[in-house]
């Protein structure tokens, strides 16, 4: 629990360790690296307000995915009227992170978050749940949906 | 390497991949202090607002009760915040004016007295406790019968809601009520007060159920003419005098002129009685009609086709002077049907709308102006006649007094809930 006497001490440790984690689920969830960075911040921000919250790193995971989804529907809608293409890589990849990266661009944001904590955090199906405000048999389903949609893509390299 | 593997050492791959910035942890800025000191002083404001408006009873009469007396051009519309003349006595009024109820069942009826300075106005609330209750086919009501004695200072109440149990003289300068009993179940008809305002004379007869509430119908067939000596309290029958619907007091109250079916009499003190000749179609118009020279009486013309006197029932079409001493009668030229008094040689009538001064030859002179509002209709006008030919015509303002009981209560219930949301709000800030 981040309690209000030691507030400052254990969220500079929790901001060191969960920054980076925390934006690249973000960023795998919307695309943007800006937009990651910018909604991790804004997650943590939002953390110092709350000295109730008893699982820090599981509070933040749901903000982040919960913002990153908002962000990404306001910016589809955004995209949608300016008529902008999607965002190229940044860096180059091998061909199968190429074809995952292209797989995950055709995903719902939901479905993105739920690969990267399956596949990067390697969190359980209930954790995966937690994060994602959901339950666990809901968790199975977006995790069958994306894992075949991905597959084709590697199939297909 | 199984698809899975490869999934896996893919988005491991890609995301170890995404540039992460090092950016400084976020600091929380200190929030300024929320200060109290803008809704406290706000709170107090509307304190001593509301507390000034309830402070303001019980209001000494501040209508003077002697020296000329004002008629405001324009009579204050409809309003539920008067003060009663019960709660907070003004003192002799001017007029006095009644609302009929509205088309909706809160459009209560009221009777408003309106102080001799013009501007204090104050409901008769017993008047307006006894009005007819809204009955359907007619769905207007009036406020009790009333009459207003010449100083202005009393005003005679009746009752419209049934059988009348006592005739209620109001003391506008004390707001005390008392009640002289008449003939249990009766129709009572207000029908003129003495120069002197000491004396009242009203119809009696025996309630009829089919009236509906209105005396006449009981009164032209049966109604006893009866004095009511206020200083006394004694009441006296007038012998002789059955069927009688209008009359007026002589300027020196000796003599009484009573409209009893198609015949004007004239009855004096002495007992003797004489008839007055009546031109066709004409009759007796009320309590204000004898001129205050004593020589003329005011004539209410009667619609062609009314219905019959008898039943008490006709439609007023004009106005008309008669001379006593030479029986000349002579029409007035005004669309006003009620009379209200004298000033000078002018008769002062209303149509409702307006109150006029009429010469003996000419057109009428617009004096004042009522407003219905609020979708009431002005049911009656009167004025306190010995006080008509002096008086000023002005804008004179409205005070209508102190708030009445149920708005002082629901605001004191207001301030209570509002004391007590600061005194919480004080007591959490204290805790923090």
């Amino acid at each position: 629990m981040l309690s209000e006497p030691a507030v400052r001490g254990d969220f500079d440790a929790l901001y060191a360790a969960q920054f980076a984690p925390m934006v690249r689920l973000a960023c795998v969830t919307t695309g943007s690296v800006p937009a990651a960075e910018d909604v991790v911040q804004e997650v943590f921000l939002a953390l110092l307000h709350r000295p109730d919250v008893r699982e820090p790193t599981a509070w933040l995971r749901r903000a982040v995915v919960s913002r990153c989804t908002s962000w990404v529907r306001r910016r589809r809608l955004e995209r949608r009227h300016a008529g902008q293409p999607e965002p190229e890589p940044l860096v180059p990849l091998g061909p199968d992170a190429i074809a995952v990266r292209a797989g995950l661009a055709r995903l719902r944001p939901r479905h993105r978050a739920a690969i990267f904590l399956r596949y990067y955090l390697d969190l359980s199906e209930a954790d995966i749940a937690d994060a994602l405000n959901c339950r666990p048999g809901t968790v199975k389903s977006l995790l069958h949906r994306a894992h075949s949609a991905l597959r084709e893509h590697l199939d297909d390299h | 390497m199984t698809t899975d593997h490869r999934l896996r050492a893919a988005v491991h791959e890609l995301v170890e991949a995404i540039p992460v910035p090092m950016a400084a942890p976020p600091v929380m800025l200190p929030t300024p202090r929320r200060s109290w000191r803008p809704v406290l002083v706000a709170a107090a404001v509307v304190v001593l607002l509301l507390a000034a408006g309830l402070v303001r009873l019980p209001a000494a009469p501040t209508a003077p009760a002697a020296g000329p007396a004002t008629l405001p051009r324009v009579f204050a519309g409809h309003s539920y915040l008067t003060a009663t003349a019960s709660d907070a006595p003004a003192g002799p009024a001017i007029a006095i004016y009644g609302y009929g109820q509205g088309d909706l069942p809160f459009q209560t009826p009221q009777l408003i007295a309106v102080g001799a300075d013009g501007r204090t106005y104050r409901e008769i609330d017993i008047a307006s406790k006894r009005g007819r209750p809204v009955d359907a086919p007619l769905l207007k009501s009036p406020a009790a019968p009333a009459l207003l004695s010449p100083d202005g200072g009393r005003v005679a109440v009746a009752d419209a809601r049934g059988p009348v149990h006592d005739v209620a003289i109001v003391d506008l300068t004390t707001g005390r009520t008392r009640n002289h009993p008449v003939p249990a179940g009766s129709a009572v008809q207000l029908l003129a007060w003495s120069p002197d305002s000491t004396r009242l004379a009203y119809a009696v007869a025996p309630y009829r159920a089919d009236s509906h509430g209105d005396p006449r119908v009981a009164l032209a067939a049966d109604g006893e003419l009866t004095l009511l000596d206020l200083a006394t309290g004694v009441t006296s029958t007038v012998a002789g005098q059955r069927g009688v619907l209008d009359a007026a007091f002589s300027p020196d109250g000796r003599t009484l002129a009573v409209q009893v079916g198609t015949e004007l009499r004239l009855l004096l003190a002495s007992g003797g009685s004489t008839i007055v000749p009546l031109p066709d179609g004409h009759r007796l118009g009320g309590p204000a009609a004898w001129s205050p020279d004593g020589r003329r009486l005011a004539l209410v013309r009667v619609a062609a086709g009314s219905p019959s006197w008898a039943t008490g029932y006709w439609s007023p079409d004009g106005l008309a002077v008669l001379d006593l001493p030479t029986g000349v009668s002579t029409p007035l030229d005004t669309d006003a049907t009620t009379i209200l008094g004298w000033r000078g040689a002018d008769l002062l009538a209303t149509n409702r709308d307006t109150i006029v001064s009429v010469p003996p030859t000419g057109s009428a002179r617009v004096l004042a102006r009522l407003q219905p509002g609020n979708d009431h209709w002005i049911d009656t006008v009167q004025l306190a006649t010995a006080r008509t030919e002096n008086f000023q015509v002005r804008d004179a303002g409205v005070d209508r007094g102190p708030w009445p009981w149920w708005l002082r209560v629901l605001t004191l219930g207001l301030l209570l809930l509002a004391g007590g949301a600061v005194l919480m709000a004080l007591r959490r800030r204290r805790v923090r």
